[in-house]
């Protein structure tokens, strides 16, 4: 919806134009988007005598970065560029935990999703660890919350280096981490883990003034799925979540498995039973 | 579709070392006496013994066959007139589980020629592995070598139990081998049939038994086939009953055997 409003220079008048009108569209595309057959406005503006660096200029100072600009009478090809690296950053942002860089939990869900249909065509095995920091609340008390947010980085550092390239590492949100294992059946994913945390816990943190040092443990809670069975995103994470709670419960810097669906599902159709076997042997 | 009337059989045994491929190759041989043509195939792809048995070492084998450009003409072994062989591999675990894409290259290269013959026997290896049950489900009969030993009836058992509900196969040959007498073979069929009759509500047909023969241990160590080196020994005679009960099966179905592929899933 095309609105016609004829702008002036100065500065500041323009920044106020753009303000409210960006206000008035907000509240516009509010009560319009379920009517509208389209998901989005378009609002058109011509400026004179502004180069694109001083539009950059200009945005930053007022917060109007909502606007795109395009230059009209000279070469598009730098905002272009520009604007496809903005496009860039906002899809990383949608899929990357901001400090750590590692998958977030919008991106995990969409691939374990994805991995446990993988499994259950394949029949391939698929297994899921859930990691959390032992007593991190005591780091950050003790040591500081940037320290704290070291010692998360160093962990999805060393979780990202640890794995394979297929693995994903993600970031479920303060201290908790996850590993989705496709390919990797209960004895390798736990031989991976134990190795991770081993590894971990010898890494020395240093606090600020450097008087001090100390290590950083880590709990996991492991699951596996082979495929056989029906399983949602959600039960298997679960079943990752009680062996987590299981590795705290009992102590905390170690790796539990939980209950494996797969061997509750062994079929037993074709199982030769004893009364078979006697039939075999006696006749009868 | 199958218009020289081939019968396909896979032998097969739950147990190994019950004499499976003695039974296969002097099988062979005794059909080919019988002026009937046959051809083996060695389906243990990780060991293969067939041609040890034959006291051969051949140039190729199935391994080759999965090359492109080489066909199953050139890894076929005449052992007589009539009587051919492909030969498999020892020691390629990889080959030991044909997944399909394999099985696709080898059977699609085998149909080109096995419509020659008479007879297309499948050596499979023992066990019931994934290989091993999904050939004797493309195979138009199946015939299953039991010995009197409760081991080797409990696993051939197991084996058709298997067949039976996961693959709703339901007609079995058995060949009661090593029996020290005909009532001692009766005995071993009719405790297996029982069960499957009881337990899996199929019926089991009895080919026959090969009596316990110790010629037969010899002509493995001179690497002979019995039917060569004793025609007249008790086991070969019992195996050229079995040949008589297979031929007299291909004569009574010509027109069935006519109207199915060779190889379920590889039409000719």
């Amino acid at each position: 919806m095309p609105k016609e409003k004829k702008i002036n220079f100065p500065e500041q008048e323009l920044a106020t134009e753009l303000s409210e009108l960006q206000k008035e569209l907000c509240g516009l595309t509010q009560a319009c988007l379920g009517k509208l057959d389209t998901d989005a406005v378009w609002v058109f503006r011509l400026f004179k005598d502004i180069t694109p660096e001083k539009w950059d200029e200009l945005s930053a100072k007022h917060d109007l970065q909502q606007w795109l600009t395009m230059p009209i009478d000279s070469d598009a090809f730098p905002q272009l560029k520009k604007f496809q690296k903005t496009l860039e950053n906002l899809s990383y942002q949608t899929d990357h935990d901001a400090l750590t860089g590692l998958a977030n939990r919008r991106a995990f869900d969409r691939i374990l999703d994805i991995e446990i249909e993988r499994s259950k065509r394949a029949k391939t095995p698929l297994s899921l660890a859930i990691f959390d920091l032992d007593d991190f609340k005591s780091v950050n008390d003790t040591y500081g919350h940037s320290k704290g947010d070291e010692v998360l980085t160093r962990f999805a550092e060393h979780l990202q280096a640890s794995t394979r390239r297929y693995d994903l590492a993600a970031r479920f949100g303060g201290e908790e981490f996850a590993l989705i294992m496709a390919g990797s059946g209960v004895v390798k994913a736990t031989q991976l883990l134990n190795r991770l945390l081993h590894e971990f816990k010898e890494i020395e943190f240093h606090s600020s003034d450097g008087e001090t040092s100390f290590n950083v443990t880590c709990s996991a809670g492991l699951t596996c799925f082979k495929g056989t069975v029906n399983m949602t995103e959600k039960q298997l994470i679960d079943l990752a979540d009680e062996a987590l709670y299981d590795a705290k419960s009992s102590g905390k810097d170690q790796v539990k498995v939980s209950r494996l669906p797969f061997v509750d599902n062994v079929p037993n159709e074709t199982l030769v039973q004893a009364n078979e076997k006697q039939f075999l042997f006696g006749g009868k | 579709m199958n218009k020289n009337k081939t019968l396909s059989l896979a032998i097969m045994s739950g147990k190994g070392g019950v004499g499976k491929t003695n039974i296969v190759l002097n099988l062979g041989y005794a059909l080919q006496q019988a002026e009937t043509t046959a051809m083996l195939m060695d389906c243990d792809l990780g060991l293969a013994n067939l041609d040890v048995l034959l006291g051969i070492s051949p140039e190729k084998n199935l391994h080759d066959l999965l090359q492109t450009g080489v066909t199953a003409e050139d890894v076929l072994v005449s052992i007589e007139p009539g009587f051919d062989m492909l030969p498999a591999t020892s020691g390629v675990p990889e080959l030991v589980e044909m997944d399909e894409d394999i099985q696709d290259i080898l059977f699609k290269k085998l149909i080109a020629i096995a419509g020659r013959y008479d007879y297309l026997m499948l050596d499979l290896g023992a066990g019931i592995s994934p290989t091993v049950l999904s050939l004797a489900a493309l195979s138009q009969l199946r015939v299953v070598v039991v010995t009197p030993e409760p081991t080797s009836l409990t696993d051939s058992y197991a084996m058709i139990k298997v067949l039976t509900t996961q693959y709703g196969i339901k007609d079995y040959l058995v060949v009661v081998n090593q029996a020290l007498s005909a009532q001692e073979a009766n005995q071993t069929f009719d405790r297996l049939s029982a069960a499957c009759k009881n337990f899996l509500n199929i019926e089991l047909r009895n080919l026959g038994f090969v009596h316990q023969d110790s010629t037969l241990v010899e002509s493995v160590r001179r690497q002979t086939p019995l039917m060569k080196y004793a025609p007249k020994a008790p086991a070969s005679k019992d195996i050229t009953g079995l040949a008589r009960k297979i031929m007299r099966y291909r004569e009574d179905n010509l027109e069935r055997i006519g109207g199915r592929p060779i190889l379920k899933n590889f039409p000719s």
